[in-house]
């Protein structure tokens, strides 16, 4: 954003402006310079003719002018009033949907936190926790409304002792927190009451017009009860609890936002699985080091780990298979990421392997990095594929002497790549793929495969999208709100021009 | 100067632009005159003197071939006598008259065409064995050139004062218009005055803030007034462009005024309507002021060959007798 426009596009609060959508058309208001400059020459330049007397000319001038040369101006003012408008309307103006009190707060709470409180144990409660029921207790017993993060922002209206209504827990709070955030008047103060999910994004919130103050809550600090998870409490059985399985997360420095992320996901994963299956994750967080060669032997100290990792997240070189061996137990699952961006893994070669079942298509990566396919020997087959078939997660098994599941993600664990980390999908998958490594899990979870037709073929059934469909977006919904009355306004203007002209 | 009738093959009717291109005042006046003598020749002329006047009876002395025989042998046919008929050209060449009308192709100054018009009278006259003398009006003072009648010597220099000529300057006061009546005053003999001239800031009055019935008329249609009232024949040559007549001008225009230098900027195309309403209450003005004094008025536009516009001028005088 130009250092000139970013007064103009994040205003002040006490200004009160509206924000815009796509922001670079304001620099089309330069376009008011056209006929400023039109009207300018066209006063210097005019053509000089010699007459032999002005005597009559000067008369009718003086008649003509005083009822022309404001008409001038007024034409001037409409067209350049047409092109701010035009301007204006592609740049996407996004009025605030209330007009609140400029001192107004909102209260935005993770529907996780809620849930968390409806099932608090009987342990002392930790004073961070305390602080935040308490506010949440204060703010009910003061009318402020508590919005959840969730879709649509709704207004949670129940106790706060109670279990908030059945909304999917997510770990998508950004796009909620940018919704909030154009939906709200400027002057608006946010104050955000979270799990400390966030505390994984801590540095990396997304950067609002308003200042907003944090409340995390540890995980940890809430003593929950058997029952208690994210999604919301169903009756049933307490599960006995099942040995612990042990995730890794092992990243490189440049990597430790994408880290962030990955871990947040696992914890928000161990939370709803915990609820499910008894089971919980140890997790394991591990910088390597930042050489630019593989990792060596002993990179990963052995002695550090007195059990085999389960689930291992590898964000960085593509590790060794002495790494892998010591790190990973066999039959576990590595899962690694594109050291690369997105746009570099192009070139896929789309197969079909199953004759007999026309829904399994393989995808073969025939540019894989780092040499991290071709060594294994492994083959891969698309899990998730976009919208334009493009592979986003493969998966393999390898055939070595180390065996163990691979997934492979052709993207980053990091919203510059991929917004799917910041998606309550992206947690959900992570369970699921627990679920698919843990014996003891109860319905292991099946990771279904992409059984999209080739293009042209009628599609059977739609399978783990990575984005929903009917997922709500504020922006275009803020511009269908501000659009009309500014296209009424272009056409009010460009029929007023035209008379003017004309006339 | 008397021609009844008359009408030139088109042969001989020689844009005024295509005179102008000579270059030669002489060899364009020559074309112009004899454009018009060749259209007399197709009429009847009666000649000097042929006008039948009264019977009166023989006297000795009288030329026997004067008598009418046919009316008993006793009666003298007395027909008019040829009157000297003094010619006096006012040609104006103020400022104003270098305004070049650029409708035709190619354009032409309007000095150019009154320099062509005096000329062509100017030979006629002398053909005639008149009297012609010239006035010229520029630079705010009056100068005059008088020759006697068949002079081969008053004809060149009229020529030469004509063809020297520059537009310059406004209109004379008062006391320089006076020369005017000077010149014709001198002797009693009736004159044919004849007044080539744009008219403007001619016909306005010099005071145009004063209470109408306090001002005084311009010096101009004073003196034609004077000059009326001493018994001379007035007639106002009115020249004008097409392009002051139809304002053919185009676009956002700065106009400035030839004579006094003035400016209006403005948009002829939306100036034209209102100019044209504005053009023909002024020209009905000024022709009534010119009538008033006592004078005849012609409008001719610069586009008009000058044969056909010296044979309008003499035909309407002579329906004006």
């Amino acid at each position: 954003m130009s250092p000139l426009l970013s007064p103009l596009l994040s205003p002040p609060a006490q200004w009160g402006l509206p924000s815009f959508g796509q922001p670079g058309w304001l620099w089309a208001l330069g376009a008011l310079a056209i006929p400023l400059l039109l009207h300018l020459l066209s006063r210097g330049q005019r053509h000089r003719v010699q007459v032999g007397s002005v005597r009559l000319l000067s008369e009718v001038a003086s008649r003509h002018i005083r009822r022309i040369h404001p008409t001038r101006l007024l034409l001037l003012v409409v067209r350049c009033l047409l092109l701010a408008a035009v301007a204006v309307t592609l740049a996407g103006p996004l009025s605030p949907a209330t007009t609140p009190e400029p001192d107004e707060t909102w209260l935005l709470v993770d529907p996780a936190l809620l849930a968390a409180r409806s099932t608090v144990g009987t342990h002392a409660t930790p004073s961070e926790a305390v602080a935040a029921f308490a506010r949440l207790d204060q703010a009910a017993a003061t009318g402020l409304p508590i919005r959840l993060l969730a879709p649509d922002l709704p207004v949670f209206e129940g106790k706060t002792t109670l279990a908030p209504p059945p909304i999917p827990s997510s770990t998508d709070l950004w796009s909620f927190l940018r919704e909030a955030d154009h939906l709200a008047h400027p002057a608006t103060r946010f104050e955000v009451l979270a799990l400390d999910r966030l505390s994984a994004l801590r540095g990396q919130r997304p950067a609002l017009v308003r200042s907003v103050e944090w409340q995390a809550v540890a995980l940890s600090s809430i003593p929950v009860s058997a029952d208690a998870g994210v999604a919301p409490p169903t009756p049933g059985p307490s599960r006995p609890r099942a040995t612990p399985l042990h995730a890794l997360v092992a990243y490189t420095s440049e990597r430790s936002a994408d880290a962030g992320f990955v871990i947040a996901a696992l914890e928000s994963a161990d939370l709803a699985r915990e609820k499910r299956t008894g089971s919980t994750l140890t997790l394991e967080r591990r910088l390597l080091p930042d050489s630019p060669e593989l990792p060596r032997r002993g990179a990963v100290d052995r002695s550090a780990h007195h059990q085999q990792t389960d689930l291992a997240f590898w964000l960085g070189r593509a590790p060794s298979a002495e790494a892998l061996r010591v790190a990973l137990r066999p039959g576990g699952q590595l899962i690694t990421d594109s050291l690369l961006p997105y746009q570099r893994c192009q070139r896929l070669a789309t197969i079909h392997l199953a004759s007999d079942s026309p829904t399994l298509r393989l995808h073969r990566c025939e540019a894989a990095e780092g040499g991290t396919t071709a060594s294994d020997g492994g083959e891969f087959a698309a899990l998730w594929s976009d919208a334009h078939g493009r592979v986003l997660i493969a998966t393999t098994r390898t055939t070595s002497t180390h065996p163990h599941n691979r997934l492979h993600l052709h993207s980053r664990f990091h919203p510059a790549w991929s917004d799917w980390v910041t998606r309550d999908s992206f947690p959900r998958w992570i369970a699921e793929v627990v679920d698919s490594i843990d014996p003891a899990a109860e319905s292991a979870a099946r990771v279904e495969v992409d059984d999209r037709p080739a293009p042209g073929q009628p599609s059977p059934r739609h399978v783990l999208p990575l984005a929903d469909p009917n997922e709500r977006r504020s922006e275009p919904i803020e511009n269908e709100r501000s659009l009309p009355p500014l296209w009424a306004a272009i056409a009010l203007l460009l029929v007023a021009e035209r008379w003017i002209a004309l006339r | 100067m008397t021609p009844r009738g008359v009408n030139a093959p088109a042969a001989h009717l020689l844009p005024p632009a295509t005179l102008a291109a000579l270059g030669d005042l002489r060899l364009a006046t020559r074309h112009v005159v004899e454009g018009f003598v060749a259209g007399l020749h197709q009429s009847r002329r009666p000649g000097a003197g042929g006008d039948f006047l009264q019977y009166r009876f023989y006297q000795p002395g009288d030329d026997p071939r004067r008598l009418d025989w046919r009316a008993f042998a006793r009666y003298v046919r007395e027909t008019e006598a040829e009157r000297e008929v003094p010619v006096r050209i006012v040609v104006d060449a103020t400022g104003s008259m270098a305004h070049e009308d650029r409708s035709g192709s190619p354009a032409i100054v309007k000095l150019d065409y009154a320099r062509y018009l005096a000329a062509a009278i100017t030979w006629l006259a002398d053909r005639q064995g008149d009297r012609v003398s010239l006035a010229t009006i520029h630079d705010g003072r009056v100068e005059t050139w008088s020759g006697r009648p068949g002079g081969r010597r008053t004809v060149e220099r009229i020529l030469h004062q004509l063809s020297t000529l520059q537009a310059a300057g406004g209109w004379p006061d008062d006391e320089q218009l006076g020369v005017l009546l000077e010149g014709a005053g001198r002797n009693r003999q009736r004159q044919l005055i004849l007044v080539l001239s744009d008219l403007h800031h001619a016909t306005t009055p010099s005071d145009d803030s004063a209470p109408a019935a306090s001002r005084r008329a311009a010096p101009l249609l004073q003196t034609l007034s004077r000059l009326a009232a001493q018994g001379h024949e007035v007639v106002v040559l009115h020249l004008l462009g097409r392009d002051e007549l139809e304002f053919r001008y185009q676009g956002e225009l700065l106009f400035e005024d030839l004579e006094t230098g003035h400016r209006v900027r403005g948009n002829a195309d939306q100036l034209r309507p209102l100019y044209l309403v504005r053009l023909g209450e002024d020209l009905a003005q000024v022709r009534q002021q010119v009538l008033d004094c006592g004078a005849s008025y012609q409008r001719i536009a610069l586009d008009q060959p000058l044969d056909e516009a010296l044979r309008h001028f003499l035909v309407s005088r002579q329906e004006a007798r």
